[in-house]
C-alpha cells in the first residue's frame, strides 16, 4: 500500500513537472512596432504574416538574432509549432505602442468539410472540420481560403490549419440567426413558444429557451422601447436591435480613433447621451449612434474605455486633460478642473491642414494609414485604405503598385475587394486621391493615377 | 409752361440716374466652365487623368472579352463529350455575363469619374472666380451657357480664371 502511494506520488509529481516545464517555454514577448513574420530565419525568406506594434507572442529557439515566434499559450517546445520567424531586436519585454489590428473572419461551415494542405482539392486532405464547427478564415487564395483556430491571435500562414474551400462557409451571424430559428421551431413543436418572444416587461431579458443560442433573438415590443424609465436608470437598454447595448453615459467622454488613448480624439459625447457600443477588445469599446442597425465596426463614431463607459457602479474618473488650444471667450472655463474644449471646425475649413504624420514604413516609404473603411458597390464589398505616403518624390507606376500590394496582402479578405487610395504630401486628404489601385481577392484589377489631384502640392 | 419743362428735365434726370445706379447694382459676369475645362492647364490634365482611366477600363474589358472568346472557341472546336460541354457552356454564359456588367460599371465609373474631376477643377477655380467678381463689382456669374442668349466680352471673365489658374501651375 505504501510503496504504491509512493510510486502514485512521485508519478503525479512528474507529471506535474513536466507540464510547468511544457508551458514555460521560451519567453513573452511583444513587438515594438508592426513586424513581418518570415518562414525562416532570414529577411529574404518568404512573407508568412505579420504582428501588430504591442502584440504579445512567445519567442523561443534564438538563432542569428532570429526567434521562432509561437502564440502565446503554445505550450508545444517544439519549432515545427512556430507560426513564423522574426528579428529578436523588434520584439522587447514591455508593450510599448500598443495598436491591435482585427484580422480574419469567424466563419462557420453547414456541413463537414476537408481541410487540405494547399489550395486544391487534389493536396493532401490533414483534417475535417465538424459541421457547424467555427473557425477563423483569412489568406484568401482564389476559391480557397485558410482557416485558423477561433482564438488564433497571431495573423501567419504558417499558424493555419490549411486550407478550405471558401464557398463552403458562412459568417457565424447567420448560424446564430439560424440556431435560434431552429430553436423557436422546437419550441413552438413542443408547445413553448411562448418563452421564445419574450420581454413583455419591458426589462430586456432573453426567453429561457432560446438562451441556449449563440445570439439569441430578442423581439422587444414597441412599448418595451419607449419605457426608457428603469432602463435609463440602470444605463442600459437593448435598443431596438439585436447587438450590442444602449447605454446613457454617465459623463463626457472623448471618442478615440483607436483603441489607444494616445491616438487622435474624435468627438467628444456629453454626460446624457445615448449611444450603442459593442466590440469590446482590450477595455475598449466601438460606440455607435444609438439608432445604428448594421453591426459592422467600421460604421463606429469612435472608440471609448469601457470603464468611462460603464461608469454607473465606479467612480468617476478624470478625463485626461487636452491638449490647450487657444481659447476663445465662449469656451473659456468658468469651473475648477479639467474641461473639454470643443473647437468650431467651421471657422478652419478654408485653412490648409498640415501633412499627417507618417507612423509606419513599408518598401522603403513613411505612410499612414489614415482611414480604412468598407463600403459595398455593385453588390460587392469594398474595403478602402486611404494612406498617406511621405515622400519628396512622385512614386512611379512600379512603385506605386509594389507598395500597394504589400498594403494588400496585409488587409485583404476573403471575398473582399480593397482599393488603396493614395495622398501625397499637399494633398488634401479629404478630398480626390492622387492613387487609386484596386485589388479583388486575387490580385490587382487597376491602377490610375489623378495627377490632377496635385495640384497645389510641390509636385505638380 | 416753364415749369413744366423744369419739371420733366428733372424726370428725365432722375429715370437716368436711377437707371444707372440699378445697372451698378446688377451686374452680372459669366465663366464659362466648359472652356476652363477644355483649355485651362488643369483642366487638360483633368482630362489626360480620364482618358488614362479609360484605356485601364478598356484593358479589363478587352481581357475579359479575350476570356469570352477564349471558352467560346474551346466550345466551338466540338472535341467535348456532353457532360463537358455542358460545364464549358455554363462557364461561357457566366463569363459573358461578367463581361457585359464589366462594360456596364466602366461606364458609370468614367462618368462618375467625370463628374468629379471637373467638380475638383471647379473648386480651385471658385476662389478665383470670387476674386474677380468682388473686383469687378459683379453680384452674379453665370455659368450655364445654355441659358445666355448674349454676353458682352466685357462681361465674360473666362479668361482671366484660365489665366490665373494657369499662374497657379
Amino acid at each position: 500500500m505504501r510503496k504504491t502511494c509512493t510510486v502514485f506520488t512521485t508519478a503525479l509529481c512528474l507529471l506535474f513537472l513536466a507540464a510547468t516545464v511544457a508551458s514555460a517555454f521560451g519567453e513573452i514577448r511583444y513587438s515594438d512596432r508592426p513586424l513581418n513574420l518570415r518562414a525562416s530565419r532570414s529577411a529574404k525568406a518568404r512573407w508568412v504574416g505579420s504582428l501588430y506594434p504591442g502584440q504579445k507572442v512567445r519567442i523561443a529557439f534564438m538563432k542569428d538574432g532570429w526567434a521562432a515566434i509561437f502564440e502565446p499559450g503554445e505550450t508545444r517546445a517544439d519549432e515545427s509549432a512556430a507560426v513564423g520567424y522574426s528579428n529578436a531586436k523588434y520584439l522587447v519585454l514591455k508593450p510599448g505602442r500598443v495598436e491591435p489590428e482585427s484580422w480574419g473572419e469567424l466563419m462557420y461551415t453547414p456541413r463537414k468539410l476537408n481541410i487540405r494542405s494547399g489550395p486544391s482539392v487534389k493536396t493532401a486532405r490533414q483534417g475535417v472540420l465538424d459541421a457547424g464547427e467555427r473557425v477563423k478564415v483569412d489568406f484568401p487564395d482564389g476559391d480557397w481560403v485558410m482557416v485558423f483556430d477561433p482564438g488564433a491571435t497571431i495573423r501567419s500562414e504558417m499558424n493555419a490549419r490549411g486550407y478550405c474551400a471558401a464557398k463552403y462557409f458562412e459568417p457565424v451571424k447567420t448560424q446564430a440567426k439560424a440556431a435560434s430559428a431552429k430553436n423557436a421551431e422546437r419550441a413552438a413543436a413542443s408547445g413553448d413558444a411562448g418563452n421564445v418572444v419574450s420581454v413583455p416587461s419591458g426589462k430586456g431579458q432573453v426567453g429561457g429557451s432560446v438562451a441556449s443560442a449563440p445570439k439569441p433573438v430578442v423581439t422587444t415590443p414597441k412599448s418595451a422601447q419607449d419605457n426608457d424609465g428603469p432602463l435609463a436608470a440602470a444605463g442600459e437598454n437593448p435598443g431596438s436591435s439585436d447587438w450590442g447595448k444602449v447605454v446613457t453615459l454617465q459623463e463626457d467622454i472623448n471618442l478615440r480613433k483607436e483603441r489607444t488613448s494616445t491616438s487622435p480624439r474624435v468627438r467628444t459625447l456629453r454626460a446624457g447621451d445615448r449611444v450603442r457600443v459593442d466590440y469590446l477588445k482590450n477595455g475598449w469599446y466601438a460606440v455607435f449612434v444609438e439608432d445604428e442597425v448594421l453591426r459592422s465596426e467600421n460604421r463606429a463614431l469612435g472608440y471609448a474605455l469601457r470603464s468611462l463607459v460603464d461608469s454607473e457602479d465606479q467612480p468617476a474618473p478624470v478625463p485626461a486633460p487636452a491638449p490647450a488650444p487657444a481659447q476663445s471667450a465662449g469656451a473659456a472655463a468658468t469651473q475648477d478642473g479639467p474641461q473639454t474644449l470643443v473647437i468650431d471646425r467651421t471657422k478652419f475649413t478654408d485653412a490648409k491642414r498640415p501633412d499627417p504624420t507618417p507612423n509606419k514604413t513599408a518598401h522603403g516609404y513613411q505612410y499612414r494609414l489614415l482611414e480604412k473603411s468598407e463600403t459595398k458597390k455593385y453588390g460587392e464589398t469594398w474595403i478602402t485604405l486611404k494612406i498617406f505616403l511621405s515622400t519628396t518624390k512622385l512614386p512611379g507606376a512600379d512603385q506605386i503598385k509594389d507598395f500597394c500590394t504589400t498594403m494588400w496582402t496585409d488587409h485583404r479578405r476573403a471575398t473582399k475587394n480593397l482599393v488603396v487610395l493614395l495622398y501625397l504630401p499637399g494633398m488634401d486628404t479629404e478630398d480626390l486621391a492622387y492613387g487609386v489601385v484596386s485589388f479583388d481577392d486575387s490580385g490587382l484589377l487597376e491602377l490610375w493615377v489623378r495627377k490632377v489631384a496635385l495640384f497645389g502640392t510641390d509636385f505638380l | 409752361m416753364r415749369m413744366f419743362t423744369v419739371c420733366l428735365v428733372s424726370l428725365c434726370a432722375f429715370l437716368v440716374l436711377t437707371g444707372a445706379a440699378f445697372a451698378q447694382a446688377s451686374k452680372v459676369g459669366f465663366v464659362n466652365p466648359q472652356r476652363i475645362i477644355n483649355e485651362s492647364k488643369i483642366g487638360r490634365i483633368a482630362q489626360e487623368d480620364l482618358a488614362r482611366l479609360g484605356k485601364e477600363k478598356d484593358r479589363r474589358v478587352r481581357d475579359a472579352l479575350e476570356q469570352v472568346e477564349t471558352i467560346k472557341t474551346k466550345l466551338q472546336a466540338g472535341t467535348l463529350s456532353v457532360s463537358e460541354e455542358q460545364v464549358v457552356e455554363k462557364s461561357l454564359r457566366l463569363a459573358a455575363r461578367q463581361y457585359e456588367m464589366l462594360v456596364e460599371q466602366s461606364n458609370t465609373d468614367i462618368q462618375s469619374e467625370e463628374r468629379q474631376l471637373i467638380q475638383f477643377v471647379m473648386r480651385r477655380a471658385d476662389s478665383i472666380l470670387r476674386r474677380i467678381a468682388e473686383e469687378l463689382g459683379f453680384t452674379m456669374i453665370l455659368t450655364d451657357p445654355e441659358i445666355i442668349g448674349y454676353v458682352s466680352h466685357s462681361m465674360d471673365i473666362t479668361d482671366r480664371v484660365i489665366t490665373e489658374l494657369n499662374s497657379m501651375i
